[in-house]
């Protein structure tokens, strides 16, 4: 089967962006295909380069770059979510004049457009929330 | 070939983005020829109040981008019943005509979707 995911939660303030790197390591153990998972709302966060996490607590950028360069799934970040809460890649860092490219490289910042072709190209679109 | 996608929209209008954003969201799925269905739920209704004004807290209305959905295609906007009898809601307060659904309904409204989405 071909899934889409939607990540609307921030990465720890939120359960939701733990549950849904969970759900796409089951979901592709299971043999089905991720077709994309998109970030929305503070969902985009999971992209942020620069974050630390607790020596304690699961990785969960890590986790989410790992699925990205290991099993080749797509990471879409909203770009307008994006900017606002300071997700930039090299591309917007230079548009935007900014000091740092904050996204991790294995995070495509993309247009809404991506969101409902994720919804359209695939047979399930789970999303979630925060 | 075009899905049929309902986003539900169970949040207040200012107390977060996320009303927002979600419009954002659905306007696109509009522009993109998908049968868009919206339904409000909640505290989600409050986004429908007539005599919003975003500007005065430096951002914008939410009311008025609700505004925009029929120009764009999405006019299937349906309105839990019973969150509006418990919030004291009726269509002279709000910006846009809905359908109002009682539970079982909003059921089988769910169950005609391919996509259910926030």
């Amino acid at each position: 089967m071909v899934i889409s995911i939607a990540v609307h939660g921030a990465p720890y303030a939120s359960a939701g962006s733990r549950t849904a790197l969970r759900f796409a390591e089951s979901a592709l153990r299971l043999g089905h295909r991720i077709h994309r998972v998109f970030f929305y709302h503070d969902g985009v966060l999971a992209a942020a380069g620069q974050g630390v996490a607790p020596q304690d607590e699961e990785d969960l950028h890590a986790g989410w770059v790992r699925l990205g360069e290991s099993h080749g799934v797509e990471l879409a970040v909203c770009i307008a979510n994006a900017l606002k809460r300071g997700m930039l890649d090299e591309a917007e860092r230079d548009r935007y004049e900014k000091d740092a490219a904050t996204a991790h490289p294995a995070f495509t910042i993309v247009g809404l457009g991506q969101l409902i072709e994720a919804m359209t190209a695939a047979d399930r679109f789970v999303t979630f929330a925060a | 070939m075009a899905k049929r996608i309902l986003f539900l929209l169970n949040r207040a209008p200012y107390g977060s983005s996320y009303a927002l954003e979600a419009i954002e969201s659905i306007l696109v799925a509009g522009v993109f020829d998908q049968e868009v269905s919206v339904l409000f739920t909640g505290a989600g209704l409050y986004q429908l109040l007539s005599e919003q004004d975003g500007g005065a807290i430096g951002g914008r209305t939410v009311g008025k981008m609700l505004g925009a959905l029929p120009e764009y295609g999405v006019t299937e906007l349906f309105a839990c019943r019973p969150s509006a009898e418990r919030l004291g809601l009726t269509d002279a307060n709000l910006c846009l005509p809905v359908t109002w659904l009682d539970y079982a309904e909003q059921r089988r409204l769910i169950g005609r979707q391919d996509v259910v989405t926030g």
